[in-house]
């Protein structure tokens, strides 16, 4: 239904109360209903009640909850909780309620006399006759949402615009279409593209854009000694192929979806993120399996023992983690099911469409044509899905337990299941044997425990602990003392032969046990609310007024965002029995959304490029940035979408353009005309990462190997495994990733930020990893016999550290600081120096 | 967002362009004649406004302190009992201002503190009112207090943060968000650290001696200035030039500030800062001795803006022996700090802040209850030094201490006051973000509290 209709529906319902109301106040109005209103309501109004609810107030901005009480109208229309009063009806009436002290507490300066509320109980009895109807009605006090034709035209939401690659002058400059956009732009402003990169620094910022390491002396010295004239191509398509580059690129995504491994516990939704990109997953599905993989049948391209018994792939179930990675915090039920579906609703906005939709959570969004009806409506289909489980800990507050997904094909779960049913007779079996010889069978038992109850003693920390284990095993003893004395003096046997029997029943089931597939859990998100709450039930979801999870509004059909998807749009209730997130995937996965490609490709750029075309990436509304080139924005898009929305394809285009080739000087000229390089006249320099400093840092002075770098465990060889992998945990703070602008848990980072503080300088003089690392890569230096004379040391140390030789000059430099000093503290200045820190 | 000159034009054209402009004027004036213009955001600058204080030092109390039985006095009245402070209260000073018997200590110094009974907030769930009492939103992460204090008024002393942030459980309460990061808070002891251990990370190490490690320095700082003579018109590369000169300073200059051991005895004692493993009250970790007293040296080194932290007053059980607990903790080392700096003439100008994110309802004498829920509705801060009347109380709750009713202040209130202190303009300090200038004060505004300035 369309605002407009809303609006009009609203008026008709306020406008049949106010007609209907009448007529029983005029019934009264010359009796004595308005004397008693004269006399025992208007003064108490005026007196408690105007300060914050009545036009005058509204004036000075004070009015509250939109609640007028100078006017007949304002009265019975109410505020945003709806009709204060109910005529004749004072315990329906929320002014009653309120003066009560039970719904609300009104006036907060202290509860009115028992006296005075009862006055109100009998007003609103006799129909709450109010003689102020000569007064003008209340101006309107909100202005009611509405899309205007400049809502409509604002360029994000118009479908994406085929164009022409411009003309352009330097023809021999362009090496892919998408040059020619930004060569047109510069040759309009009468400028020129900077020369391009030399080979070593192309080499160095190549392959660290895509795997966020450094190139090794090999790869240089192969690249540097290739003149084909696809050399270079060759580097980005081994690059491409490379495990490194989904670990590198699956991190740039976690960045947007608050990652944190204390939520994906088994690091599964992390290892699928990884998979992804390397496999170049088309990105439409990779969207689609995040939202609801748990509900997409799986396709032809998982293999069968890659199918769940739902008929889902288990990556698609895998992948749904993205939705657990909401942000909320153990507060009563109600409030953190709705703090949930808000992270839900701010990440699906932000990450995947460009837009704060999480904005109109409480009230109309302020700039964007996006009505909190609409929220509501897309929340409907969130909370019919959860991803907590429901249990609840002290004062009825919502606990942190994860709905997990044991990844089971169909076969394995099937098996499982069998070797259940299996386990299950046996337990029958061994408790019909146990009732035939019940002392002899807990007698049995109880010598069993003691072991295991001293192990779990010794083992035991707490002084709590440690009690209540003793008094388990007393207790145990004095069982066992009066069993024997029971089997003395009644002389039960103590052996008999069922108890052989159970025993071997017991070995049968640990061997049982043993044939079960065990295999790793995914968080992952399910149909149906969160169980036990309000919202449990799969269905529409009521407006929560100001975001107040107590107050709720008008129940609104679940469907999306009318600005986008039209006000013709059939309600998700009315096209499938489920939560409605299937559609939801379905309808941003889809070439036709004008945002989900331009997001996307806007994205990659960035982290190609430096900056985005649109330098807000999470915010393609009115308050984020204009595109730079948005013709380029849309022949990217397209391109993206034709291709079948491949990420290799787009990196590879980029890459291979002439704009990625430029080298990173500003000219005096540039510096002055566009100090912020939006026509891309030249490369963006930048620093690493936290990420590649790091992984930079751990790899010198170390032997690489191929395979090592992408397992998750570090045992299987010395080399560290990259810092992706590592911990990151929403309770924690990690001190050296915050000095280096590093990942964060729990928001969404749309652009890392660059920030040069004292403290990443006090880290590259001081910090263990340094010293170490400089310490450990002299004295691989000194050792290698491949290296005989200390011109090749630094040779090799130039080109492990910047990508490039040394000059004569810088030779010079360093042999002077190491015959006086030493190589470790020469090392280690290379680490702190600009140019390792800096990609040109 | 990096801290580019662009930012800086853009906080220039949209809103709280004065502070800005002046650190840009602040930089010119310093650089060397061939560098870029380059913001040197640290300078300490003077405010627009006429200023009564130049530090702050926030004593903050997580969890929620039981203001009725601390500040905030409420004998019984009529015949039946009603909640209200279950500890005596005495009135202390020239002021006779009523302060309760677990804080002897601070009792004494009563003259000097401006106390706050009309606090009232938004909600009671810690976390966000934490985040509010912080950074003036409850929902989302926002520049905190120190870091807009920063932002407006740059640092005294160049060789030591800003902004410093003792014993934080917590990043938000020292984040600088979309601000630039130099004005993030440098925690001291984060995650529950050893306090009498915790160190600002990395300023030390002893692989090299200092004189080496300076040449070493001479070294990286050649090899970047011939990387930055190819490479012209690069703002960062010469940032980080002058953060590694900055750093180095720190290395040389924040160890002594840190080290305690040159403090006599009897300050230590005064201070209560704990001996090896010893516990005082039932908060060992937090040390709350050795964070006054870091603190109190901080803000004579010149730093601008220290927060400590001590808790948890949140006491759902045991209302009286744990909050009893809590007042043994901090009466002294509070007191002493209050006096150290009357002595030695830094409280005419460093403001003092001391409250958490909400109270606690009191307790019904006699009614054999003795836990506490949280209160958002009226709760107690107060204030000394820095420009505020001492043995002055503003506002009061109703008479169970249910609800602030008169001399109502919000946490944005409290925000524009302190602003307004240091000379900044509560509702004009803005930052150019996401496409609008945002305040601490928020979308509402901050009501300057004028009544409690001396």
């Amino acid at each position: 239904m369309s605002m407009g209709r809303r609006t009009i529906r609203l008026l008709l319902v306020v406008m049949s109360i106010i007609t209907c109301v009448s007529a029983q106040v005029s019934a009264q109005s010359t009796g004595e209903g308005v004397e008693f209103f004269e006399k025992s309501i208007r003064p108490v109004l005026v007196q408690h009640c105007f300060e914050c609810h009545s036009q005058a107030a509204a004036e000075k901005g004070k009015l509250q909850a939109g609640l007028l009480l100078d006017s007949k109208q304002g009265v019975l229309e109410g505020g945003e909780s709806g009709p204060s009063i109910v005529a004749g009806k004072p315990d329906k009436s929320l002014l009653i309620g309120a003066l009560k002290y039970e719904t609300y507490e009104m006036p907060p300066k202290g509860r009115l006399p028992a006296s005075v509320i009862a006055d109100f109980e009998k007003w609103v009895k006799m129909g709450a006759p109010d003689p102020r109807e000569a007064m003008s009605a209340p101006a309107p006090r909100r202005t009611a949402f509405q899309i205007t034709a400049e809502d409509r035209a604002h360029w994000a939401f118009q479908p994406l615009h085929k164009s022409p690659p411009p003309k352009v002058h330097d023809d021999a400059w362009v090496r892919d279409d998408l040059d020619r956009y930004v060569l047109a732009k510069l040759e309009q402003a009468g400028r020129r593209p900077s020369g391009e990169a030399d080979r070593a620094a192309l080499m160095r910022r190549t392959t660290f854009a895509l795997t966020g390491l450094a190139p090794t002396p090999e790869e240089i010295a192969a690249f540097m000694a290739d003149d084909r004239s696809d050399g270079f191509e060759r580097v980005v398509d081994r690059l491409l192929k490379s495990p490194e580059f989904g670990v590198h690129w699956g991190r740039h995504w976690l960045d947007g979806v608050r990652y944190a491994d204390n939520i994906d516990k088994s690091g599964e939704y992390r290892r699928w993120v990884v998979r992804a990109f390397n496999d170049d997953l088309p990105y439409d599905k990779f969207l689609k399996l995040q939202i609801a993989g748990d509900l997409i049948p799986a396709d032809e391209t998982a293999p069968a023992d890659r199918v769940h018994e739902s008929g889902a792939s288990l990556d698609g179930i895998t992948a749904t983690g993205m939705m657990s990675l909401a942000v909320w915090e153990q507060v009563g039920r109600e409030l953190a099911v709705a703090e949930i579906v808000d992270s839900q609703i701010d990440l699906v906005g932000r990450q995947l469409l460009g837009l704060t939709l999480a904005c109109a959570r409480c009230h109309d969004h302020k700039f964007d044509p996006i009505s909190t009806k609409d929220y509501y409506s897309l929340a409907g289909v969130l909370f019919s899905s959860h991803i907590a489980t429901g249990k609840l800990i002290a004062d009825d507050r919502l606990g942190t337990d994860l709905v997990e997904v044991p990844l089971l094909n169909a076969e394995q779960a099937a098996a499982n299941r069998k070797l259940d049913e299996q386990i299950a007779e046996a337990e029958e079996k061994i408790a019909s044997l146990a009732k035939k010889i019940p002392h002899a069978a807990k007698l049995a038992d109880l010598t069993k425990t003691f072991p295991d109850l001293e192990a779990q003693l010794a083992k035991a920390t707490t002084s709590a602990n440690k009690k209540k284990l003793n008094e388990q095993i007393a207790k145990a003893k004095a069982e066992q003392e009066k069993l024997t004395a029971d089997q003395k003096s009644s002389g039960w046997e103590v052996n008999p032969p069922e108890l052989q029997e159970i025993a071997t029943i017991r070995a049968e089931i640990a061997d049982l046990q043993k044939q079960e597939f065990k295999v790793a859990s995914a968080v992952s998100i399910r149909e149906g609310g969160v169980p036990g709450s309000n919202r449990a039930k799969i269905g529409d979801a009521p407006i929560y007024l100001r975001g107040e999870y107590t107050r709720e509004g008008e129940i609104v059909p679940r469907r999306f965002p009318t600005i986008l998807a039209g006000e013709m749009q059939i309600p998700l209730g009315e096209r499938t029995k489920q939560s409605g997130r299937r559609e939801l995937a379905e309808w941003i996965a889809s070439a036709e959304n004008p945002l989900t490609a331009r997001v996307m490709v806007n994205r990659v750029w960035q982290q190609l490029i430096g900056r985005g075309l649109v330098r807000s990436p999470d915010n393609f509304g009115r308050l984020g940035e204009r595109p730079t080139h948005p013709e380029l924005l849309d022949h990217l898009a397209q391109r993206f979408i034709a291709s079948g929305w491949s990420v290799k394809q787009l990196v590879h285009e980029i890459v291979l353009s002439a704009t990625f080739r430029q080298a990173s000087f500003v000219s005096a000229e540039e510096a002055r005309l566009d100090p912020d390089n939006a026509a891309i006249g030249h490369m963006n320099r930048r620093r690493l990462t936290y990420e590649e400093l790091r992984d930079s840092l751990l790899r010198l002075g170390r032997t690489t190997s191929e395979d090592a770098s992408t397992t998750t465990s570090a045992a299987a060889t010395d080399m560290p495994r990259r810092t992706m992998y590592e911990a990151l945990d929403r309770r924690k703070t990690d001190v050296t990733a915050a000095i280096f602008d590093g990942p964060d848990s729990k928001a969404i980072v749309p652009v890392r930020v660059e920030t040069t503080t004292a403290p990443q300088a006090l880290f590259l003089m001081n910090n263990a990893l340094v010293v170490d690392t400089a310490k450990r890569l002299a004295a691989q230096l000194q050792k290698d016999p491949q290296l005989t004379t200390d011109s090749q040391r630094l040779d090799r140390l130039w080109l492990l550290t910047l990508g490039r030789p040394p000059e004569t000059e810088e030779m010079e430099t360093a042999f002077g600081f190491i015959s006086k000093h030493s190589w470790d503290g020469f090392v280690q200045a290379l680490l702190g120096s600009n140019e390792f820190a800096y990609l040109d | 967002m990096a801290y580019s000159r662009r930012d800086m034009l853009q906080a220039t054209s949209c809103g709280f362009g004065y502070l800005a402009l002046q650190a840009l004027m602040g930089e010119r004036a310093s650089a060397a004649p061939n560098s870029l213009l380059l913001p040197n955001g640290l300078a300490a600058r003077q405010p627009p406004l006429p200023a009564r204080a130049k530090r702050v030092i926030f004593l903050c109390m997580s969890g929620g302190p039981a203001q009725l039985d601390t500040f905030d006095y409420k004998p019984q009245t009529g015949d039946k009992k009603h909640p209200g402070s279950v500890f005596p209260f005495q009135q202390r000073g020239q002021s006779g201002l009523w302060i309760s018997d677990l804080l002897p200590e601070t009792a004494r110094q009563a003259d000097q503190l401006c106390v706050i009974n009309g606090m009232h907030a938004d909600t009671g769930i810690h976390a966000q009112s934490f985040l509010q009492l912080h950074t003036g939103d409850r929902l989302r992460q926002r520049p905190s207090l120190g870091s807009w204090i920063s932002y407006g008024l740059g640092t005294e002393n160049q060789n030591l943060p800003g902004f410093i942030s003792l014993n934080t459980s917590k990043s938000s309460v020292y984040s600088s968000a979309f601000l630039p990061s130099i004005y993030t808070g440098t925690p001291i002891g984060v995650n529950g650290e050893n306090m009498s251990t915790a160190t600002i990370n990395n300023v030390t190490s002893d692989h090299l001696p200092l004189p080496a490690k300076r040449r070493q320095l001479d070294l990286v700082q050649s090899l970047n200035r011939q990387h930055q003579a190819d490479r012209p018109h690069d703002e960062k590369l010469e940032g980080v030039i002058q953060s590694m000169e900055l750093g180095f300073q720190m290395q040389a200059e924040a160890p002594g500030w840190l080290d305690l051991s040159r403090e006599t005895q009897a300050t230590l004692d005064r201070y209560r800062v704990s001996k090896q493993g010893e516990s005082i009250g039932v908060c060992k970790e937090s040390d709350f001795g050795r964070q006054c007293l870091l603190a109190r040296r901080f803000i004579e080194a010149g730093v601008r803006f220290v927060e400590l932290n001590h808790g948890s007053w949140d006491q759902h059980k045991n209302h009286r022996r744990d909050l009893q607990a809590n007042c043994a903790a901090t009466d002294a080392p509070i007191a002493a700090l209050l006096e150290d700096l009357k002595q030695r003439g830094l409280l005419e100008d460093t403001l003092v802040i001391w409250g958490g994110e909400f109270g606690r309802p009191g307790l019904t004498p006699d009614d054999g209850k003795d836990e506490t829920d949280h209160n958002f509705r009226g709760f107690s801060f107060w204030l000394a030094g820095g420009g505020v009347k001492g043995g002055y109380v503003h506002g009061k709750t109703n008479e169970t201490g249910a609800q602030a009713v008169e001399g109502k202040v919000h946490f944005r209130d409290l925000h524009a006051t302190v602003l307004h202190l240091l000379g900044l303009p509560a509702n004009e300090l803005t930052y150019w973000y996401a496409g609008r200038d945002h305040r601490l004060t928020g979308p509402e505004g901050g009501k300057v509290v004028h009544e409690l300035f001396a």
